[in-house]
């Protein structure tokens, strides 16, 4: 289908640009429809709304805030850290204004693997479900947060 | 060949407008025009700027290719080159309407973006402009032929995009969103429209 | 019969030609009517400055264009919100990109996107005076220093223009170049350096993971190359009281204090001033040096780095903590104080919360939110 420019626009903020070095889209080659609907089926899997996801990834995002740069546990051998980072982003989505910069770092103690959430990643997960291409930084993998939150025994 | 062969009344003017718009709908009768359709009915603010676009190119080329076809290419023995003709003014009229659009209204013009240039090869402008060289009309009566033509088109896309956005697609089979329900709906508003078939012979 | 055919070809070939250009001719002619905005005038602050332009493009550029700088981060694409702009009269229908980074109040009082707002007829704004301050510099880098394991001060002697004039506190737009596939961006630093040097400018810069400036800074930028930038922005400055200070920030944060700080000395300014450093450990501190011995020779100043991370038994022997347990912990009282702050907007509510718990008045507490 031919796409008018506003649309072919709208692709050309998930690429890298001036906001995001690695773009939204990573290496995956597959469509933003087709990465949004894999993702939803773990979700539906495991019987948890998005919007109740994106609530507790944002819940461990305060308290790594407030933390100012310490560690703190958010789940049995699973810490979240706060890197603070000057300016705004803003949502590949038009229309969807700009939202604050700062990573949190969560890292599961064993294994070491690391999942990075930021105020953008979690705004595309509650409002659409995007947790973003595989092969770059920012990537939310629902199976990793899911398990985050088995171990918590909460939901 | 032979001109207006018709009475220029005022009636057969309208008659002529009417007929084009309902009886012999370019999209719903003779299925012209359809890709701009599928790609923009999905709402109705853009399908009215697009569709009264499309109508004020169509009024346009066919008095313009009147024009030319009857006053130059036939006496210089040139009608073989209609098509190519038509579709360079069909072009130009477009070029025109685009910057209008662009002074007139950013935000349409922006949300119709590809689809304005796309009008040059909407095949219901130059179907318009080719069917008219077949009937025994005058100027006055081109004219009439081309802007009810076109209004049909306009009154389509309109009538398609309300129904669309009145449809919730994730009802429908994953499959048949977008193109898919649009082209039923075609076929569907089309058979209506065959009520109107006979009513008036031009 | 050949003749014929040739007198076709020719009068077909003609014809076409002819019809080509008569039409491009007319369009090109409809284009210089319907697309020129002809010149319209755009009216600064009541009049206090006036700019003929042409009109057809954004706001942003036509400014731009003559040398009034509005900062933007996204070149104009209404992605950054930077470059807003009040815009009296002559600005147009509030377009759909405007609207989500625009409060409520903003577009009451006729704030909007200057990168959106185009120039269509004569048009009446309203800027903060210090954007007529802001320059378009180039310059060269002196120095690259390490302070720390992710933080470096850079050092930039101005070429063209050769001097800047600013207010310790505010910062610079610095211009990156393309990198492997990465776009130009520009980004904003606050300027560490003293005002009464205006041949060249520092920063402290804090590498980000995958941030596209950092990066070219750590990684690509060498000593003498050319660099790009804008400034100076900001109104985060000391006031003009007697009232004593207390500064707190970490990291890069220091940036503005530290301009602040040399300022005060050189200008003779000795009011009550203590500067609160957190950070998480050790090795995340710098220019300890620097500051205790500003501290030792300027008697109204305390230097008070606290730490929140560091282990049990490093040896460390300042504070320790979290940076608003330590100020709590020192200052109970701020009756009468001001307070500066810079850093994250955590970090800046938290800090928040403390002073006005201790005495100090919201309006009285001013901050450079990394926002």
């Amino acid at each position: 289908m031919k796409q008018s420019p506003d649309q072919s626009d709208l692709m050309k903020n998930f690429s890298p640009s001036k906001f995001s070095a690695g773009g939204f889209l990573g290496n995956d080659t597959r469509t933003i429809g087709e990465i949004i609907s894999a993702d939803l089926k773990v979700l539906e899997k495991n019987d948890i709304e998005k919007e109740a996801l994106a609530g507790t990834l944002q819940s461990w995002y305060d308290r790594a805030k407030a933390a100012m740069g310490g560690e703190t546990e958010i789940a049995p051998g699973v810490t979240a850290m706060y890197h603070e980072a000057r300016g705004k982003i803003p949502s590949p989505f038009r229309g969807e204004g700009t939202f604050e910069k700062g990573d949190v770092v969560l890292r599961e103690a064993s294994s070491g693997k690391e999942v990075v959430l930021t105020c953008l990643s979690i705004h595309l997960i509650r409002a659409h479900g995007f947790f973003q291409g595989k092969g770059q930084r920012f990537r939310v993998d629902p199976a990793d947060i899911i398990d985050i939150i088995k171990r918590t025994g909460t939901q | 060949m032979e001109q207006a062969v018709l009475s220029h009344s005022f009636l057969s003017i309208f008659l002529i407008f009417v007929s084009a718009a309902f009886t012999d709908n370019i999209l719903l009768a003779r299925f012209l025009g359809m890709c701009s359709v599928l790609g923009v009915s999905n709402r109705v603010d853009t399908s009215l700027g697009l569709g009264a676009a499309v109508t004020f190119v169509t009024t346009v080329t066919a008095a313009l290719n009147y024009g030319i076809y009857y006053y130059l290419l036939v006496p210089l023995n040139l009608e073989y080159l209609r098509l190519i003709t038509f579709i360079v003014l069909i072009a130009a009229a477009v070029q025109l309407i685009e910057m209008i659009m662009e002074r007139v209204s950013e935000r349409l013009y922006f949300a119709l973006g590809i689809f304005l240039p796309l009008i040059t090869v909407n095949c219901a402008i130059l179907g318009i402009s080719l069917f008219m060289l077949n009937k025994p009309y005058g100027f006055l009566q081109t004219l009439a032929f081309g802007a009810g033509g076109g209004f049909g088109w306009f009154l389509a896309i309109t009538l398609i995009s309300g129904i669309r956005e009145k449809i919730d697609e994730t009802k429908l089979p994953s499959g048949l969103a977008g193109p898919g329900i649009t082209l039923i709906i075609i076929g569907i508003m089309a058979l209506a429209f065959v009520g109107f078939s006979g009513m008036i012979k031009i | 019969m050949t003749q014929n055919l040739w007198m076709n070809i020719l009068l077909s070939i003609g014809f076409l030609a002819a019809l080509g250009t008569v039409l491009s001719v007319l369009l090109i002619l409809a284009e210089k009517k319907i697309l020129n905005y002809g010149e319209c005038l755009i009216d600064i602050n009541d009049g206090k400055k006036t700019i003929p332009v042409q009109g057809g493009s954004s706001l942003l550029s036509s400014l731009s264009e003559n040398e009034i700088f509005i900062p933007s981060a996204c070149g104009g694409r209404g992605s950054c919100a930077y470059c807003k702009v009040q815009v009296k009269e002559g600005g147009g229908m509030i377009g759909p990109v405007e609207t989500p980074s625009l409060s409520g109040d903003e577009i009451k009082n006729n704030i909007r996107l200057s990168c959106q707002v185009k120039v269509r007829s004569d048009i009446f704004i309203s800027i903060p005076d210090e954007i007529f301050s802001v320059k378009h510099f180039t310059g060269k880098v002196v120095h690259k220093k390490p302070l720390t394991h992710d933080i470096i001060e850079l050092k930039i002697a101005l070429t063209k223009p050769e001097n800047i004039d600013f207010t310790a506190g505010q910062y610079l737009q610095i211009e990156t170049r393309e990198y492997k596939g990465r776009e130009q961006v520009s980004r904003a630093y606050s300027l560490s350096s003293v005002p009464s040097d205006t041949r060249s400018v520092e920063l402290i810069i804090r590498k980000v993971p995958e941030g596209i400036s950092t990066t070219w800074v750590f990684d690509h930028l060498k000593e003498g190359d050319p660099v790009n930038f804008s400034g100076p922005y900001g109104d985060f400055r000391l006031s003009d009281t007697d009232s004593p200070v207390v500064f707190i920030a970490g990291g890069s944060g220091m940036a503005p204090i530290w301009s602040m700080l040399r300022d005060m000395k050189e200008k003779g300014i000795t009011r009550t001033a203590y500067y609160f450093f957190g950070a998480l450990s050790q090795r995340d501190l710098f220019f300890l040096d620097e500051l205790r011995s500003l501290e030792e020779e300027l008697g109204w100043f305390t230097f008070i780095p606290a730490l929140s991370h560091e282990p049990e038994n490093s040896g460390w022997e300042g504070e320790r903590g979290l940076i608003t347990d330590v100020v709590r912990r020192r200052l109970p009282d701020l009756n009468g104080f001001e307070a500066y702050l810079c850093g994250s907007p955590g970090m800046i509510d938290a800090c928040i919360k403390v002073l006005t718990e201790s005495g100090i008045p919201e309006e009285n507490i001013f901050y450079d939110k990394f926002a």
